[in-house]
């Protein structure tokens, strides 16, 4: 749950950023579209007490999740990586470890990521090379 | 217990944000994303995407976050797993947000290519302006080394002279798919370029305008598209000699029409035979630099190749890389389609495209049988020095079977196509021979 409070922590920092719109508005739409997500994706939705804490203390700027250890690595990689591009892109890619370590370096470091810790880094690390690892070659003309 | 909606739809969401205290100017915000949802990449989810959208650069994704594979609810992703844009039938998209998408080969057969099949990449969202197609407050600024800044409105810009023609656009990563060891980016095979016709003022005369001083070295251009997370604003830039060439222009029509809100409306530039980087979107202002243009996309590994080759799958130190410029000699096959059938001693036209960058065409040879034996396809010059050639043939085949038919331009300067990818660490200028399979037959 709690990468769900952190995330919209992230969509406020940036719709405030971009100056679009009031920082009040923005604050309760990205709450309002936090409990939306509660009532859809009832896959992390852990009963009512954690509605409760969404609800009652939407989001702080910058805040981290109160705790990463509770997601899966692909719990993590959906939260972090689809937070500034949807995913296709990122599953069409077959890199090895080197490779991914480089985008990983870049989205830290130039892109923005800059809330992914080091030990959040290795899981994403390894969970992408084990998912989106290289593959045979590229199949040009392939009959 | 919270009681999850059966069915999630738009007057769900709205009464939803009603209920939740968003205000009535954010509740007709809503009902604009609504109606323009018809606009976004993608049924079904991509109407929820569009619906955060405007409520600020990163809603978008971080509601396809929670919505991120798996946890989809199951009424829409069917739909969510079929992107598709509206106004470009038959795309192939990488990506949706940032979107970018190409052709197949056989969709680019036209000498001027429609503005329904111009691939699209992007680097950020698309502008409001170009959804709404509002040119409210748009102006141009030509600024830095110039003895007169220049702020052009739309219209002042419609007075200059104008011209039109066809031009060349190919993204820098157009051919990445056929690299190997794989590299990062967009897998584009072959169908990130197009030949549209493109209308306006050649920069060259509103740089005249401006006034360049001496020390005007580079241009440096900037769009209206929003960054996502914290890019940096998308941003490259040309060598002066290169912005005063005459097909070098600042286009404000496509195919005679205004710009399509994918491809840069209400104006951008288009610098025809080079990296498509440098045919900034949404254009709103030139900026003249004394020295080469270091945004982060002109440095580090960014649209950047290496000065010498390197070993495949490794990095060069960044000081071996230079800026990506002009294209280099290449052709498409557009006809027939690949895996197309035929009989055999059937006449089958074979037809496609040559480009070669700031060079000429020389011709195009093509072969059926893995490049034992060639026969050279007949040229037809291009109205202009960066549209693309049209080469055609005839093939007829005397024996059933699987065949490849393969076609390889060559430049004036006797450089041909590759037969393997030339390697470099992020897949940029992509040239190796087009490969099509056919059956006859079988
Ligand atoms: C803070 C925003 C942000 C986050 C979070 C983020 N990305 Fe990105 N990502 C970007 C930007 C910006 C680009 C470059 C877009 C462009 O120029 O087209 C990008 C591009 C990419 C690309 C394209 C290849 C390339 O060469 O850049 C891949 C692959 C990618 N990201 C993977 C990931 C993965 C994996 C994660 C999760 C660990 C992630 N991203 C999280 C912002 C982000």
């Amino acid at each position: 749950m709690s990468f769900i409070v952190f995330r919209y922590g992230s969509t406020f920092k940036s719709c405030c950023r971009f100056g679009l719109l009031r920082a009040a508005r923005c604050l309760r739409l990205c709450s309002a579209a936090a409990l939306l997500m509660l009532t859809v994706c009832d896959r992390h939705d852990s009963g009512r007490a954690s509605d409760k804490t969404v609800a009652s203390q939407p989001v702080v700027v910058g805040s981290k999740p109160v705790s990463s250890e509770a997601m899966t690595p692909k719990q993590m990689y959906v939260a972090y990586c689809s937070a500034c591009h949807t995913l296709e892109l990122v599953e069409s890619q077959r890199l090895d470890r080197t490779n991914w370590e480089w985008v990983m370096d870049d989205v830290v470091n130039e892109y923005g990521g800059t809330w992914i810790t080091e030990q959040e880094r290795e899981i994403l690390i390894d969970y992408l090379v084990e998912n989106f690892g290289p593959a045979g070659d590229s199949g040009e003309a392939a009959p | 217990m919270r009681r999850r909606p059966r069915e999630l739809n738009w007057d769900f969401l709205r009464g939803f944000l009603a209920d939740h205290g968003a205000d009535p100017v954010d509740l007709d915000r809503f009902e604009v994303f609504r109606s323009r949802r018809r606009f976004f990449s993608r049924v079904g989810k991509g109407g929820l995407l569009a619906l955060f959208a405007g409520f600020g650069s990163g809603a978008d994704a971080a509601l396809n976050g929670l919505f991120g594979r798996g946890l989809i609810p199951v009424a829409l992703a069917d739909e969510a797993d079929k992107p598709t844009v509206p106004d470009k039938p038959g795309m192939l998209v990488h990506i949706s947000h940032p979107i970018s998408g190409e052709f197949p080969p056989h969709l680019l057969d036209d000498d001027e290519t429609p503005t329904a099949r111009h691939y699209v990449r992007n680097n950020g969202g698309i502008p409001d302006r170009a959804i709404d197609r509002n040119l409210e407050g748009w102006t141009l600024t030509i600024d830095g080394e110039v003895q007169r800044p220049l702020e052009l409105s739309i219209d002042e810009l419609k007075k200059m002279p104008s011209v039109s023609m066809p031009l060349l656009i190919e993204c820098a990563g157009n051919g990445r798919a056929l690299f190997e060891p794989r590299v990062r980016g967009n897998p584009w095979r072959r169908g990130a370029i197009a030949c549209s016709r493109w209308t306006g003022v050649r920069l060259n005369d509103v740089l005249k305008r401006a006034g360049l001083k001496d020390s005007a070295k580079y241009t440096a251009h900037y769009g209206e598209d929003p960054p996502i997370g914290q890019a940096k604003p998308f941003s490259r830039g040309i060598p002066i000699k290169k912005a005063m060439d005459d097909h070098t222009i600042i286009a404000y029509g496509m195919n005679g029409e205004d710009l399509s809100a994918h491809n840069g409306y209400p104006v951008r530039l288009v610098v025809p035979g080079w990296v498509g980087s440098c045919s900034q979107k949404w254009l709103n202002r030139i900026w003249i630099r004394d020295k080469e243009h270091d945004s982060q996309k002109m440095r580090g590994y960014s649209y950047r190749v290496p000065t010498h080759p390197v070993v495949p799958g490794s990095r060069p130190p960044k000081s071996s890389m230079a800026v990506a410029t002009s294209w280099i000699v290449k052709s498409l096959i557009t006809r027939p389609t690949a895996n197309d059938k035929f009989s055999v001693g059937q006449k089958i036209p074979v037809a496609g495209h040559a480009w070669a960058g700031e060079d000429a065409v020389a011709k195009v040879l093509v072969s059926t049988d893995y490049g034992m034996h060639w026969q050279e396809a007949k040229l037809n010059p291009p109205p202009n020095k960066y549209a693309w050639y049209r080469w055609r043939t005839e093939l007829s085949f005397a024996r059933k079977g699987y065949y490849e038919i393969w076609a390889r331009a060559f430049d004036d300067k006797g450089n041909a196509q590759p037969f393997r990818q030339p390697w470099n660490p992020k897949g940029y200028l992509g040239n190796v021979i087009h490969r099509l399979p056919v059956r006859v037959n079988i």
